[in-house]
């Protein structure tokens, strides 16, 4: 059986720093075949060029600044593959990640969506902060409803959309809610296949205390009560539990 | 009784290009049951493809780049052997390594550690250097106070702890130092067991400086240690 195409969309703004090591772990997949498309949020840094050196293995598409949901649909809207991932460009994926994932698209054919487990690492200039999180749960291996951890049948995004662009943060999370709002087929997998770098910019916590910023805590609230309200809508009141898996193993 | 199983772990960071004759090196030992546990420093070669065509003799760990200390410790955590043994990506063993050395543990059962002697040699690309160094002392049989000579009790990482991953050179000696001062039982056997490959990109080579910076810095600390031991028994 000929193997699935799979499009793996690399959002970015300004992410010359970290962007080559994303790459290169997308390029170090024992998956194959894939295709990589960076899709440049309007950067103002060097990722033009990074990206230009790794030649025909890497797609570069550019667009005004508007935020990762648009530059995720504007990579859905080009991407040729099957399935589709996603990374972000200060992060990393195991070399088996893609692998696994389809493994389990091959044994399940009623599956749409398969996310994996995933953990935090420290760049070596946060070492302080790394310690003090040596035993707390945020250090821990958690299970990752985030985009970097997802493979998605290319046809999931059709019935449940696209991401919402009217969010800058938290657009993710509703997508996935969304998802198992429409009863969409998810797993969970126990593998450890996703790292999340933190640094002295990520976007949706503080840096030292790694609290939610005021701007993502307000996107979350947003998005819950969004779901919420679908679900009590089509149930008299009482909102419809969600059937999302959350435990490991 | 049944022999027991040897974990043999081998750190590797982008080593496409020697690890195969390291692992085949591994699954030539006369000794057995050992489990092999390939723990891959972030690389972005062909490790793990490589790796992978191995199946299911090899276990494959990964964790994002953090040096080979800390991919030595991945390896420990993992580690389901009574012994632990390491090998480094682009050196050898010779097939009797692990048998030899666990001939000792079963002579002396009060030995924690046992090492063996470490044979250099160049890639043929450097033939020139190696022509060079023929009389030289690195071209002599070696004690090989370094985790590709060292065949260790697991226990003795609970008792000892395991490298220091914010050492990028000195790690080992580190190591083994710290084991002496708790006073570790350690044998060194004559066997040359260990080729250890010189080539262009040694991380020894690449920083001699930032190296030899840090074995000042541990055996300052080192001291430091001792005279505070023994300052206390006073």
């Amino acid at each position: 059986m000929e193997k699935s195409l799979i499009s793996c969309i690399v959002p970015v703004f300004n992410g010359e720093r970290y962007l080559g090591e994303a790459l290169d772990s997308i390029l170090a997949q024992t998956y194959r075949p894939i295709e990589i498309i960076v899709v440049d949020d309007g950067s103002t840094d060097g990722t033009r060029e990074l990206v230009a050196r790794y030649g025909d293995s890497v797609r570069y598409i550019r667009q005004k600044n508007t935020g990762a949901p648009t530059a995720r649909n504007l990579g859905l809207s080009v991407a040729q593959g099957d399935l589709i991932a996603f990374l972000d460009s200060d992060d990393l994926w195991h070399p088996e990640k893609l692998a696994r994932q389809m493994a389990r698209f091959e044994a399940r054919s009623e599956l749409d969506v398969c996310v994996t487990h995933l953990q935090r690492f420290w760049i070596p200039q946060l070492k302080m902060e790394q310690r003090r999180f040596q035993d707390h749960r945020f250090a821990e291996v958690l299970p990752g409803y985030v985009t970097q951890t997802l493979l998605a049948r290319r046809s999931i995004f059709e019935s449940i959309g696209h991401f919402d662009t009217s969010r800058r943060l938290g657009d993710p999370m509703d997508w996935f809610l969304r998802a198992g709002e429409q009863g969409a087929v998810i797993e969970l997998l126990s593998d450890l296949l996703v790292y999340q770098r933190m640094h002295e910019n990520n976007l949706s916590v503080e840096v030292g205390t790694r609290r939610m910023n005021p701007s993502m805590q307000n996107a979350v609230l947003d998005v819950v009560k969004a779901s919420l309200d679908r679900r009590r809508l089509h149930n008299e009141g009482s909102p419809r539990p969600l059937k999302i898996p959350t435990s490991r193993g | 009784m049944t022999p027991p199983l040897t974990s043999c772990i081998v750190p590797v960071y982008n080593g496409e290009r020697y690890l195969r004759e390291a692992l085949d090196s591994i699954l030539a030992q006369t000794y057995r049951p050992i489990e092999i546990i390939v723990a891959d420093d972030g690389s972005t070669d062909g490790t793990a493809a490589l790796v992978a065509a191995y199946g299911d003799k090899l276990r494959y760990l990964f964790q994002p780049n953090a040096g080979t200390a800390a991919a030595c410790n991945l390896g420990i955590t993992a580690a389901r052997g009574e012994f632990i043994a390491f090998l480094a990506v682009d050196d050898l063993w010779r097939p009797e390594k692990l048998a030899r050395q666990i001939s000792r543990f079963q002579l002396r059962s009060d030995l924690d550690l046992c090492v063996c002697h470490v044979q250099n040699f160049w890639i043929p690309e450097l033939k020139e250097e190696a022509e060079r160094f023929r009389n030289h002392r690195i071209s002599q049989p070696l004690p090989g106070y370094v985790p590709q000579a060292l065949l260790a009790k697991r226990a003795i990482f609970d008792t000892v702890g395991h490298f220091d991953p914010a050492l990028r050179h000195a790690d080992s000696t580190d190591w083994f130092v710290r084991a002496m001062d708790h006073g570790a039982r350690v044998e060194l056997i004559p066997d040359v067991l260990v080729f250890r490959r010189l080539h262009r990109t040694n991380l020894s080579r690449q920083m001699a400086s930032a190296s030899r910076e840090e074995y000042l810095q541990i055996m300052k600390t080192i001291l430091n240690r001792r005279r505070q031991k023994a300052a206390s028994v006073e």
